[in-house]
């Protein structure tokens, strides 16, 4: 669908959106765009800001308590462009142990996830997270590339310091996660005001977009 | 030492780059058909990837508003494909027209 054959396009209320690459349910509300592109007939999506989504998707799941399975600690670390061998380096552990944890066949120590999740969390303010870890960067050098580093380091702070990850859970309870697009104010951003990724999901801590 | 081709298209590449690290805070959007990713078993995660880290192989302007590109590189999973894409730089609009999964030939003495 191109952008000037929006006329004929309609806003799905409600999308549960399957090409995403999520391990758990993510459903979208009142922002896809359904068209027909006129020159192959297909139906065609518009999702808006994909970018923003997979960030605010990935800051959802590593701030809710459950303990991350294999398909969930791969997905985060491709959702954040990390190589296994990088982020193996950055754990302390041998990027054969972690291959075991994502193929479910390892389960990751508390602390280890934690740190992984910490890192996960604050990644997502980041263009290029692997620099993070490839680079030894500091703490003015964090700062002035993080986007948004003013709402970064609240959330971080509020998210964190509370945590305690649940390794016992009702494996038929599915994670389902429901985002929208909300206008930020500019009061609560480091700019003018904009559109972006809100979490409408009730979870143990504070939602988060 | 392999020899690799000349990338010419230096500016699309830095153009998807940068597409593909950052928020878009308003409406224009990724547009695919779902359907032709689940055929070939790509996501948007992986498709972001690809963009991220790949390069612009070919560029030409459509008689449409925008252009065609094809960009080339690999999932984060050492999984290399194709992207054929329409982009409408203007108004950051990007439509995904195909996608296909490209064979590496291994280069070693077995090959021969």
């Amino acid at each position: 669908m191109k952008q000037h054959d929006r006329a004929s396009a309609r806003v799905v209320p409600q999308y549960e959106i399957d090409t995403l690459g999520t391990p758990f349910k993510v459903t979208l509300w009142d922002c896809v765009t359904l068209g027909i592109d006129p020159a192959t007939g297909e139906e065609k999506i518009n999702v808006p800001d994909v970018v923003g989504l997979i960030n605010a998707v990935v800051r959802t799941r590593v701030i809710h308590p459950r303990k991350l399975n294999g398909d969930e600690f791969r997905f985060v670390r491709n959702a954040l462009g990390v190589k296994s061998n990088v982020l193996a380096k950055f754990l302390d552990m041998s990027p054969e142990h972690l291959s075991r944890c994502e193929a479910g066949a390892k389960v990751m120590s508390t602390i280890s996830e934690k740190f992984f999740r910490l890192f996960a969390f604050l990644a997502t303010f980041f263009p290029d997270p692997e620099e993070l870890l490839i680079e030894a960067l500091d703490g003015s050098a964090i700062e002035r590339k993080a986007k948004k580093p003013n709402e970064m380091s609240k959330k971080f702070t509020e998210q964190f310091l509370s945590m305690k990850i649940q390794p016992a859970f009702d494996v038929n309870e599915e994670l389902h996660f429901e985002f929208t697009r909300e206008s930020v104010d500019s009061e609560e951003v480091d700019g003018p005001s904009e559109d972006e990724w809100k979490n409408e999901t009730k979870v143990p801590f504070a939602a988060c977009g | 030492m392999l020899i690799q081709p000349k990338r010419v298209f230096g500016i699309e590449t830095t153009w998807i780059r940068e597409y593909a690290k950052t928020y878009l805070p308003n409406e224009a959007g990724f547009s695919y058909s779902a359907e032709h990713l689940r055929q070939i078993g790509l996501n948007l995660i992986a498709i972001r990837n690809i963009l991220r880290r790949g390069h612009v192989v070919y560029a030409d302007k459509l008689d449409d508003p925008g252009a065609l590109w094809i960009v080339e590189g690999d999932d984060n999973e050492d999984n290399k494909y194709r992207l054929t894409l329409t982009v409408i730089s203007e108004i950051l609009g990007v439509s995904l027209v195909k996608a296909e999964r490209v064979q590496v030939e291994e280069n070693g003495d077995e090959a021969a």
